[in-house]
């Protein structure tokens, strides 16, 4: 079989305990994520609480986030290929994992591209990982126009408004919010305040990568 | 931007005149690499395919086109290349490629290693500039193009020469001389009249048929072309061939040494015997390096390692010319470096080498006038058909006299 990453052949590893995973990736390519663990809230390796989430949890905005790798070399060229080349078939390296997890009877709600954006690269990468995952996907928040985040430095991201607009009922609902990689956390807080502010219920999030 | 010649993404241009024609730019398969698309999401609100193989150009999807200026290319000027000295038997193979140009035909030079096929282009770019045709100099490495764009330049300082390759300045130009890799290809059609394709067995041109389609896409219908290798292989024997086995300095090819079974001693002695010299050792593979490295560190001899994905090997190369120093590598370096004086090892070398690699690898030795005999060692424990064939197409070669 190809490596969907790598493009070499490979022969993948079918024993009784993997029948039922995706085998299209070569291990060399596997090996190159590394998980991530530690906080609790963000999975930032080294301690507990990271100082961002103690940060967060001082201005009443805790949020519980699931991180799924490291933001190391190997994953900035994976991002590089998957959002700015537009290669999206290599998202499905990643639907064992995102389909592991576990969540409340609720939405999956990803974080949304302005629409300059969106009619630029002409899909959403956090509403394909979303869609990998186990629920159903509702589009239930809106963003305006902007510079995109990853052009900025942490200072100038903390200064920004926010930006988002809730678009659907979710009054009583529990929200999980899908993005793809977790540098600072205001994306999601500031989407989480929005759909606080509308009545949404338990809100946590699930991202891809975390920023080390 | 003129793009008479080239087919490029329609986002590309701005401005659509009446001479542009416009094609969807995937449909069955991609129509600019001819690989099958996968489907992707879009905001086109239609099943959308994109091309994954020509991704890193620029994605290519159902909802995108292609763009190119039907009017024709302007005629080309003729230039005169700065005198050269060739010998009897270049000045043979030289004509051959004048007529070649002249007939639109087929040709294959078979030439060896050092033999000086670059000085033998120019007369033939020179008639056929004289003739309003386009040339194209095309090889599939990146530093093949480089040198050969300063030969060129330096032999023709009054044309048009343009130079592509990944990340070069000159990306989508049309010059009277184009030296490319077979990658760049892929934006031209039917631009050149005359395509000499250098190297033409390296990888990744090899059995890649893509590159293949690329080149041959280039070529206008009455095109001549032109192959050149020391190595090549059956199918390319078919095309009409003239030979030169024999170096610009009349000297023979050194004939490789087979020193086998080998020991860790044997190799040892062979460096410290070749102290005063810069000797270059090849290994079969990648993870090869490492081992060799810290095993010959381990009788007290330090090497430097260069690989095809070390960063640092052009500086590497750079050190090694200068220096008396060991050069551990792949077969990365077995074509086109030029060293004088070099001394040259293959460590298990019948293991992972093919009769061309070997060749090619032995044509690394004696190319300098003032140094025409080097070494060239094979340690082998085992036999392996490549080693013997190898050895014995380099002893059939400096049998050859021209007739």
């Amino acid at each position: 079989m190809k490596c969907l990453c790598c493009q070499h052949d490979f022969i993948p590893n079918w024993e009784l305990s993997n029948m039922w995973t995706s085998q299209n990736i070569c291990n060399p390519c596997k090996m190159k994520f590394v998980k991530s663990g530690g906080c609790v809230d963000c999975g930032k390796p080294g301690i507990d609480l990271c100082q961002d989430c103690r940060r967060w949890q001082n201005l009443g905005l805790p949020l519980h986030t699931r991180t799924m790798y490291l933001y190391n070399e190997e994953a900035k060229a994976f991002m590089h290929r998957y959002k700015f080349l537009g290669d999206t078939v290599l998202i499905r390296m990643f639907t064992d994992e995102l389909k592991k997890v576990k969540m409340r009877r609720g939405w999956i709600v990803p974080i949304p591209l302005s629409r300059d954006r969106l009619s630029e690269r002409k899909f959403n990468q956090a509403e394909e990982i979303a869609r990998r995952m186990n629920g159903k996907v509702t589009l239930a928040l809106k963003r305006d126009e902007g510079t995109p985040q990853s052009r900025k430095s942490r200072e100038e991201r903390l200064k920004r408004s926010n930006p988002f607009h809730v678009t659907k009922e979710v009054a009583g609902k529990n929200i999980l919010l899908v993005d793809d990689v977790y540098t600072t956390g205001i994306t999601l807080r500031q989407a989480m305040v929005r759909l606080k502010e509308a009545g949404a219920s338990e809100i946590s999030a699930v991202t891809l990568f975390r920023s080390i | 931007m003129d793009i008479r010649g080239r087919w490029i993404s329609a986002k590309q241009m701005e401005t659509r005149l009446s001479t542009h024609q416009l094609i969807p730019a995937v449909t069955f398969t991609c129509q600019r690499c001819g690989a099958f698309p996968v489907k992707g999401p879009c905001t086109c609100g239609k099943r959308c395919y994109y091309c994954r193989r020509c991704i890193a150009y620029g994605k290519l999807r159902t909802c995108d086109q292609l763009i190119t200026d039907t009017r024709p290319l302007d005629p080309v000027h003729p230039a005169q290349h700065q005198p050269i000295r060739l010998t009897p038997a270049q000045t043979t193979v030289a004509t051959a490629i004048e007529q070649t140009i002249l007939r639109g035909g087929r040709l294959l030079v078979h030439a060896v290693c050092g033999a000086g096929k670059t000085p033998m282009f120019f007369p033939g770019i020179e008639r056929a500039l004289a003739n309003g045709k386009r040339v194209l100099v095309t090889a599939p490495r990146a530093d093949v193009v480089r040198e050969l764009t300063h030969h060129i330049k330096q032999a023709f300082p009054t044309a048009h020469v343009v130079s592509l390759y990944g990340g070069s300045a000159d990306r989508l130009l049309l010059g009277e001389i184009t030296v490319s890799t077979t990658h760049q290809l892929i934006h031209y059609r039917s631009c050149f009249d005359v395509v000499l394709l250098d190297e033409v067995d390296a990888f990744p041109f090899h059995m890649n048929w893509t590159l293949h389609r690329y080149v041959k896409r280039a070529m206008t219908q009455k095109a001549a072309l032109i192959l050149l290798s020391a190595t090549p292989s059956m199918w390319h024997r078919r095309y009409p061939t003239v030979r030169l086995m024999r170096r610009y300095h009349g000297h023979p090819l050194p004939v490789p040494r087979l020193k086998s079974p080998f020991t860790m001693q044997s190799i040892v002695e062979w460096l410290h015997q070749y102290e005063q010299q810069p000797r270059l050792v090849f290994v079969p593979r990648i993870a090869a390096l490492e081992a060799w490295q810290t095993r010959l560190k381990e009788v007290g001899i330090d090497v430097t390692t260069v690989h095809a994905e070390d960063p640092d090997r052009i500086e590497k190369i750079q050190a090694f010319r200068t220096t008396n120093g060991i050069l551990l590598t792949t077969t990365i370096l077995e074509r086109g470096v030029t060293i004088s004086n070099v001394q040259v090892a293959v460590l298990d070398a019948d293991q992972g080498f093919s009769t061309k690699a070997l060749i090619q690898i032995s044509g690394r030795v004696g190319r300098d006038a003032a140094y025409p005999d080097g070494d060239i060692s094979f340690f082998a424990n085992d036999r392996s058909d490549a080693l013997f064939y190898a050895i014995h197409q380099i002893q059939k070669a400096n049998r050859w006299t021209t007739s």
